[in-house]
């Protein structure tokens, strides 16, 4: 009995003394080079260089072929991927593309206008004044002649001042484009402007200004009609972006994210 | 490439479709916003035209990886990265904006930087794996990569393919000598362009914010290797499939010839030369690419594509040199005098390099019979190679990326010997030992801050700008947003500032900036109209001058004449010198802080010519001069704590220039007994 239960443990070794002596040549250590492979390689030789591989050279190329595959294997298994930064951003790379162009390419009418309707606040217009002013330049004494009109102005009597490069009148103006031209002292001074008043003398980078509101159009928001191509090209990049963060969504959740103690404060930041 | 030519001209007879001359249609039906301005007297826009992204082999070499719609959106006053790591930002948005990436090359090498692409397998192109890659951005890094690059394009850029390669043949049959070449894979060529063409399509408002389709056609001389760089602008939305380029042919009159026959299809373009400070001379010959004589055919061949000149961005200003001009007290103003693209710096030739003695060669061409071919119209761009330039003295990170973004590169601050490793090596750094210590010289130093575009447009959109650029109805400015109207004509001195429609009436009297006057029968002198604003974020003025040059019709000698013609702060022109009094402006070198209360908000004056003659050619153009304020490099030295270097100008006084007014006399063309000035020629 004991005899027959070392025989068995023998044998029982043996295959496994086998089994692991043989087990370097299973697939993980086969290297397989098909006809295409070679002929594909060949095909790509003789255009480079303009005549078919010699035997040698044939040899050299699949050699190449062999060697790299070896060597990109013998990488993999000791671990070199992991934690090369080129390496993963490429994957990570490869993966967003990938996700990204999977998003449909057709637009219906009822995404544009659902996306429209979702980010109004995207495509509004802001306040926009049409005014008119009299100008009185900075060199020539403009802030007491503003005054002095002012006055006049007051009890009614016609006043007369400089003439201004931009012209006497401004319509569909928004505050922005206001301080782009006149500078930040003036546009702000519109926020509380009253229509149809003459308000001022107000300073702008050239002199002081006496100004009457003609009108304010209130913050607007256009129809879709008016800016369909713009709501579709929004949308289009807007999808790419959400195909993306929704997949990422989707895997966070598998993953436990640990953010070490000390950088944790950056991270909330 | 010997081999390549050969084939082609004996192919060329059967060659088939030419993808240069094939039009990508590219419809866009974008509405002008309603509530934005149309003036029919005319708006100053304000853009740059002169932008290379990632797409320009050179900018991707530099650090860039932002592509042309993160141009757009810097340009609308959005936030974008330096390739060093810093944020850029305009102090106000622009009103147009083209990015402009070279032809040749176009999107290749961030393809030979991806190792995932297969033509980053292909000889001479493993140098420029992963560059860009983060850990690879460094300033370190950056300084090697100018000699890494030379070296390349030495060594592989323009080996062809074997015979047997497919590639070549289709390189032949569509006429594209650059598929061809063994490193240029031309589906990676045509999606950058694509790119270039769908951003600009994509982020054009009407009405708000426009954008051109355009690109670069960088090419020069086969002699010297001397500059001819000139950028193309499409008017619409619709582009050829491939841009025409250098590699097409290096001749810039074969180039206007194919913008002929792509507008015989309907796509109208423009192109403006730029950089003619560092062509040696070439820019503006007096003979044409081949050395042949010019001709009325030339003149109108060159004047029908090329009708704007780039005369200020960051490589220098190309306004007039000293050695030109030297009555000119302003002339040693941002004065590059490096060959471009020369490794040491070679001295470039001033001659035929300014605009201002282009304008003189101009008329004696046309006094000779053969036509004016320099009777073009002045816009400045920054030609940044990182999607955007800051364009004011205390907002300047010069404009190529890694190479330039620290002072100590750049030459504004002395480098320590342990930090040399982050100055660029072009060939051989040299340094210049100063009382603060080593700097670097070799050219940046002499960069600026420059420059801009304006057009008077009746409003913001493609077809308006275009058409002001086709007027010629543009200035240039070194950055700052000054607006310049500027009209000319016999009864100009008949208007009054005090009339509110003096705009109106000068547009009905006379001609605005890009215009012409011709002789009238009287001996009246024409007299000109002149109203500056300053910049709301820049310095007061200081004065308005008239550049005047003309062309003797006794003997065809030229001559140039600077006038002040308002001064600031109520100042009078003394008209025994034409110069203003000094107005006492002063910039404190430690601060950098002004004089208050110094310089004016806008100047203006209708002034008629002192010394006009009827029978001479001239031409008349507007320069106006900001008060002195702190350059770029001095604002560099006392942030890093050291004071200005002494070798260059510590401050600067930003100006704007118009596009001229032509005055022509009677029977202009003909020659009068030819006594040439030789000295000139």
């Amino acid at each position: 009995m004991l005899l027959k239960i070392a025989i068995f443990l023998v044998i029982g070794i043996l295959i496994f003394g086998l089994d692991l002596a043989f087990s370097k040549f299973k697939d993980d250590k086969l290297i397989y080079v098909s006809e295409e492979e070679i002929y594909s390689l060949m095909n790509s030789w003789a255009l480079q260089v303009g005549r078919n591989p010699n035997p040698d050279e044939a040899k050299g190329v699949i050699d190449n072929l062999i060697e790299e595959e070896i060597l990109y294997r013998e990488a993999l298994r000791l671990g070199l991927d992991a934690n090369d930064q080129i390496i993963k951003r490429r994957l990570a790379q490869k993966l967003m593309f990938l996700k990204q162009e999977s998003r449909g390419n057709k637009l219906t009418e009822l995404e544009i206008s659902e996306f429209y309707n979702n980010n109004l606040d995207k495509y509004l217009v802001p306040e926009q004044y049409d005014f008119t002013h009299v100008f009185f330049a900075k060199d020539d004494n403009g802030l007491a002649r503003a005054q002095m009109a002012k006055a006049l102005l007051e009890k009614s009597q016609e006043i007369k001042g400089d003439v201004f490069f931009l012209g006497k009148n401004f319509t569909n103006r928004s505050l922005n484009e206001l301080r782009k031209d006149f500078g930040v002292n003036f546009s702000s001074a519109f926020e509380k402007l009253k229509l149809n008043e003459w308000t001022g003398p107000i300073e702008s980078s050239y002199g002081s200004h006496l100004i009457k509101l003609v009108r304010l159009q209130a913050a607007r928001t256009p129809t879709l009609d008016e800016i369909k191509p713009r709501v579709m090209i929004d949308l289009d990049l807007e999808r790419k972006d959400s195909v993306l963060s929704s997949y990422l969504k989707e895997l966070k959740e598998d993953y436990e994210v640990i953010i070490s103690r000390g950088s944790k404060q950056i991270y909330n930041e | 490439m010997k081999k390549l030519i050969l084939l082609f001209s004996v192919i060329l007879l059967i060659s088939c479709s030419d993808e240069s001359l094939d039009i990508v249609q590219t419809p866009i039906d974008k509405i002008k916003d309603p509530n934005a301005d149309y003036n029919e007297l005319r708006n100053a826009y304000f853009g740059d035209t002169h932008v290379h992204t990632k797409h320009s082999f050179d900018a991707y070499l530099f650090g860039t990886t932002g592509s042309p719609s993160d141009a757009y959106r810097y340009a609308r006053g959005e936030t974008v990265k330096h390739p060093a790591g810093f944020d850029m930002k305009l102090v106000e948005p622009l009103d147009f904006y083209m990015v402009s990436d070279h032809g040749f090359f176009m999107g290749m090498m961030e393809a030979y930087a991806d190792t995932s692409t297969e033509i980053s397998n292909a000889p001479g192109a493993e140098v420029f794996h992963n560059i860009n890659a983060p850990e690879n951005l460094t300033l370190e890094n950056g300084a090697t990569r100018l000699n890494t690059f030379a070296q390349t394009l030495q060594n592989f850029f323009l080996n062809p393919r074997s015979y047997f390669d497919p590639e070549l043949w289709q390189a032949v049959l569509t006429n594209n000598l650059a598929r061809g070449l063994k490193i240029y894979d031309h589906d990676v060529h045509l999606s950058a362009w694509a790119d270039v063409v769908n951003a600009a399509n994509d982020a054009y408002e009407p009405g708000n914010f426009t954008t051109f389709i355009g690109y670069e056609f960088t090419t020069s001389t086969d002699v010297a290797n001397e500059n001819l760089h000139r950028n193309v602008m499409f008017k619409s939305s619709n582009a050829p499939k491939r841009p025409y380029t250098r590699i097409d042919s290096i001749n810039p009159e074969d180039l206007w010839n194919w913008m002929d026959k792509i507008r015989e299809q309907g796509i109208d373009s423009i192109a403006f030369p730029h950089n003619s400070n560092g062509s040696n001379g070439q820019m503006f010959e007096m003979e044409t690419f081949f050395g042949e004589p010019l001709s009325k055919e030339y003149a109108a061949l060159r004047m029908r594509n090329e009708p704007i000149v780039e005369m200020t961005q960051v490589k220098g200003t190309s306004d007039t040199h000293p050695l030109l001009s030297p009555n000119d007290e302003w002339a040693d103003f941002e004065i590059m005098e490096a060959r471009i693209g020369s490794i040491p710096p070679a001295f470039s030739f001033p001659a035929g390099g300014y605009v201002r003695d282009a304008y003189i060669r101009g008329l004696m061409s046309n006094q000779f019979g053969t036509g004016n071919p320099y009777k073009f119209g002045l816009i400045g761009a920054s030609d940044t190679h990182v999607l955007g330039a800051g364009l004011r003295e205390d907002n300047y990170w010069s404009k190529i990326g890694l190479v330039d973004a620290d002072p100590r590169a750049r030459g504004s601050i002395p480098v320590s010997e342990e930090d040399r490793n982050i100055v660029p090596n072009r060939g051989g750094v040299s340094f210049k030992e100063f009382e603060q210590g080593d700097y670097v010289i070799g050219g940046l130093e002499n960069w600026g801050a420059s420059g801009l575009a304006g057009a008077w447009a009746e409003e913001n959109t493609r077809e308006s700008i275009f058409n002001a650029f086709r007027r010629k109805e543009t200035f240039a400015t070194s950055g700052s947003r000054i607006l310049v109207r500027f009209f000319g004509g016999f009864d100009i001195d008949e208007l009054s500032f005090s009339d509110e429609n003096v705009i109106k009436s000068a547009y009905e009297t006379g001609v605005p900036m890009g215009g012409d006057i011709f002789a009238e029968k009287t001996d009246k002198a024409p007299s000109f109209l002149v109203w500056t604003q300053r910049d709301v974020n820049g310095a007061p003025l200081q004065r308005v001058q008239i550049i005047k040059g003309s062309i003797s019709r006794a003997d065809s000698s030229p001559t140039e004449k600077v006038y002040d013609i308002a001064c600031s702060d109520g100042l009078q022109v003394d008209p025994k010198t034409n110069r203003c009094p000094d107005n006492g402006a002063r910039v404190d070198i430690e601060t950098c802080a002004v004089s208050q209360n110094v310089g004016s908000a806008e100047l203006k004056a209708i002034w008629t010519d002192p010394d006009f003659n009827k029978d001479d050619s001239s031409f008349y153009y507007v320069r106006v001069l900001e008060n002195p304020t702190c350059r770029w490099s001095t604002w560099d030295a006392i942030r890093a704590g050291f004071k200005p270097r002494e070798d260059l100008h510590d401050t600067i006084q930003d100006r704007a220039w118009s596009s001229p007014i032509w005055y022509t006399p009677e029977n202009a063309e003909n020659p009068p007994p030819i006594r040439i000035n030789a000295e000139r020629l």
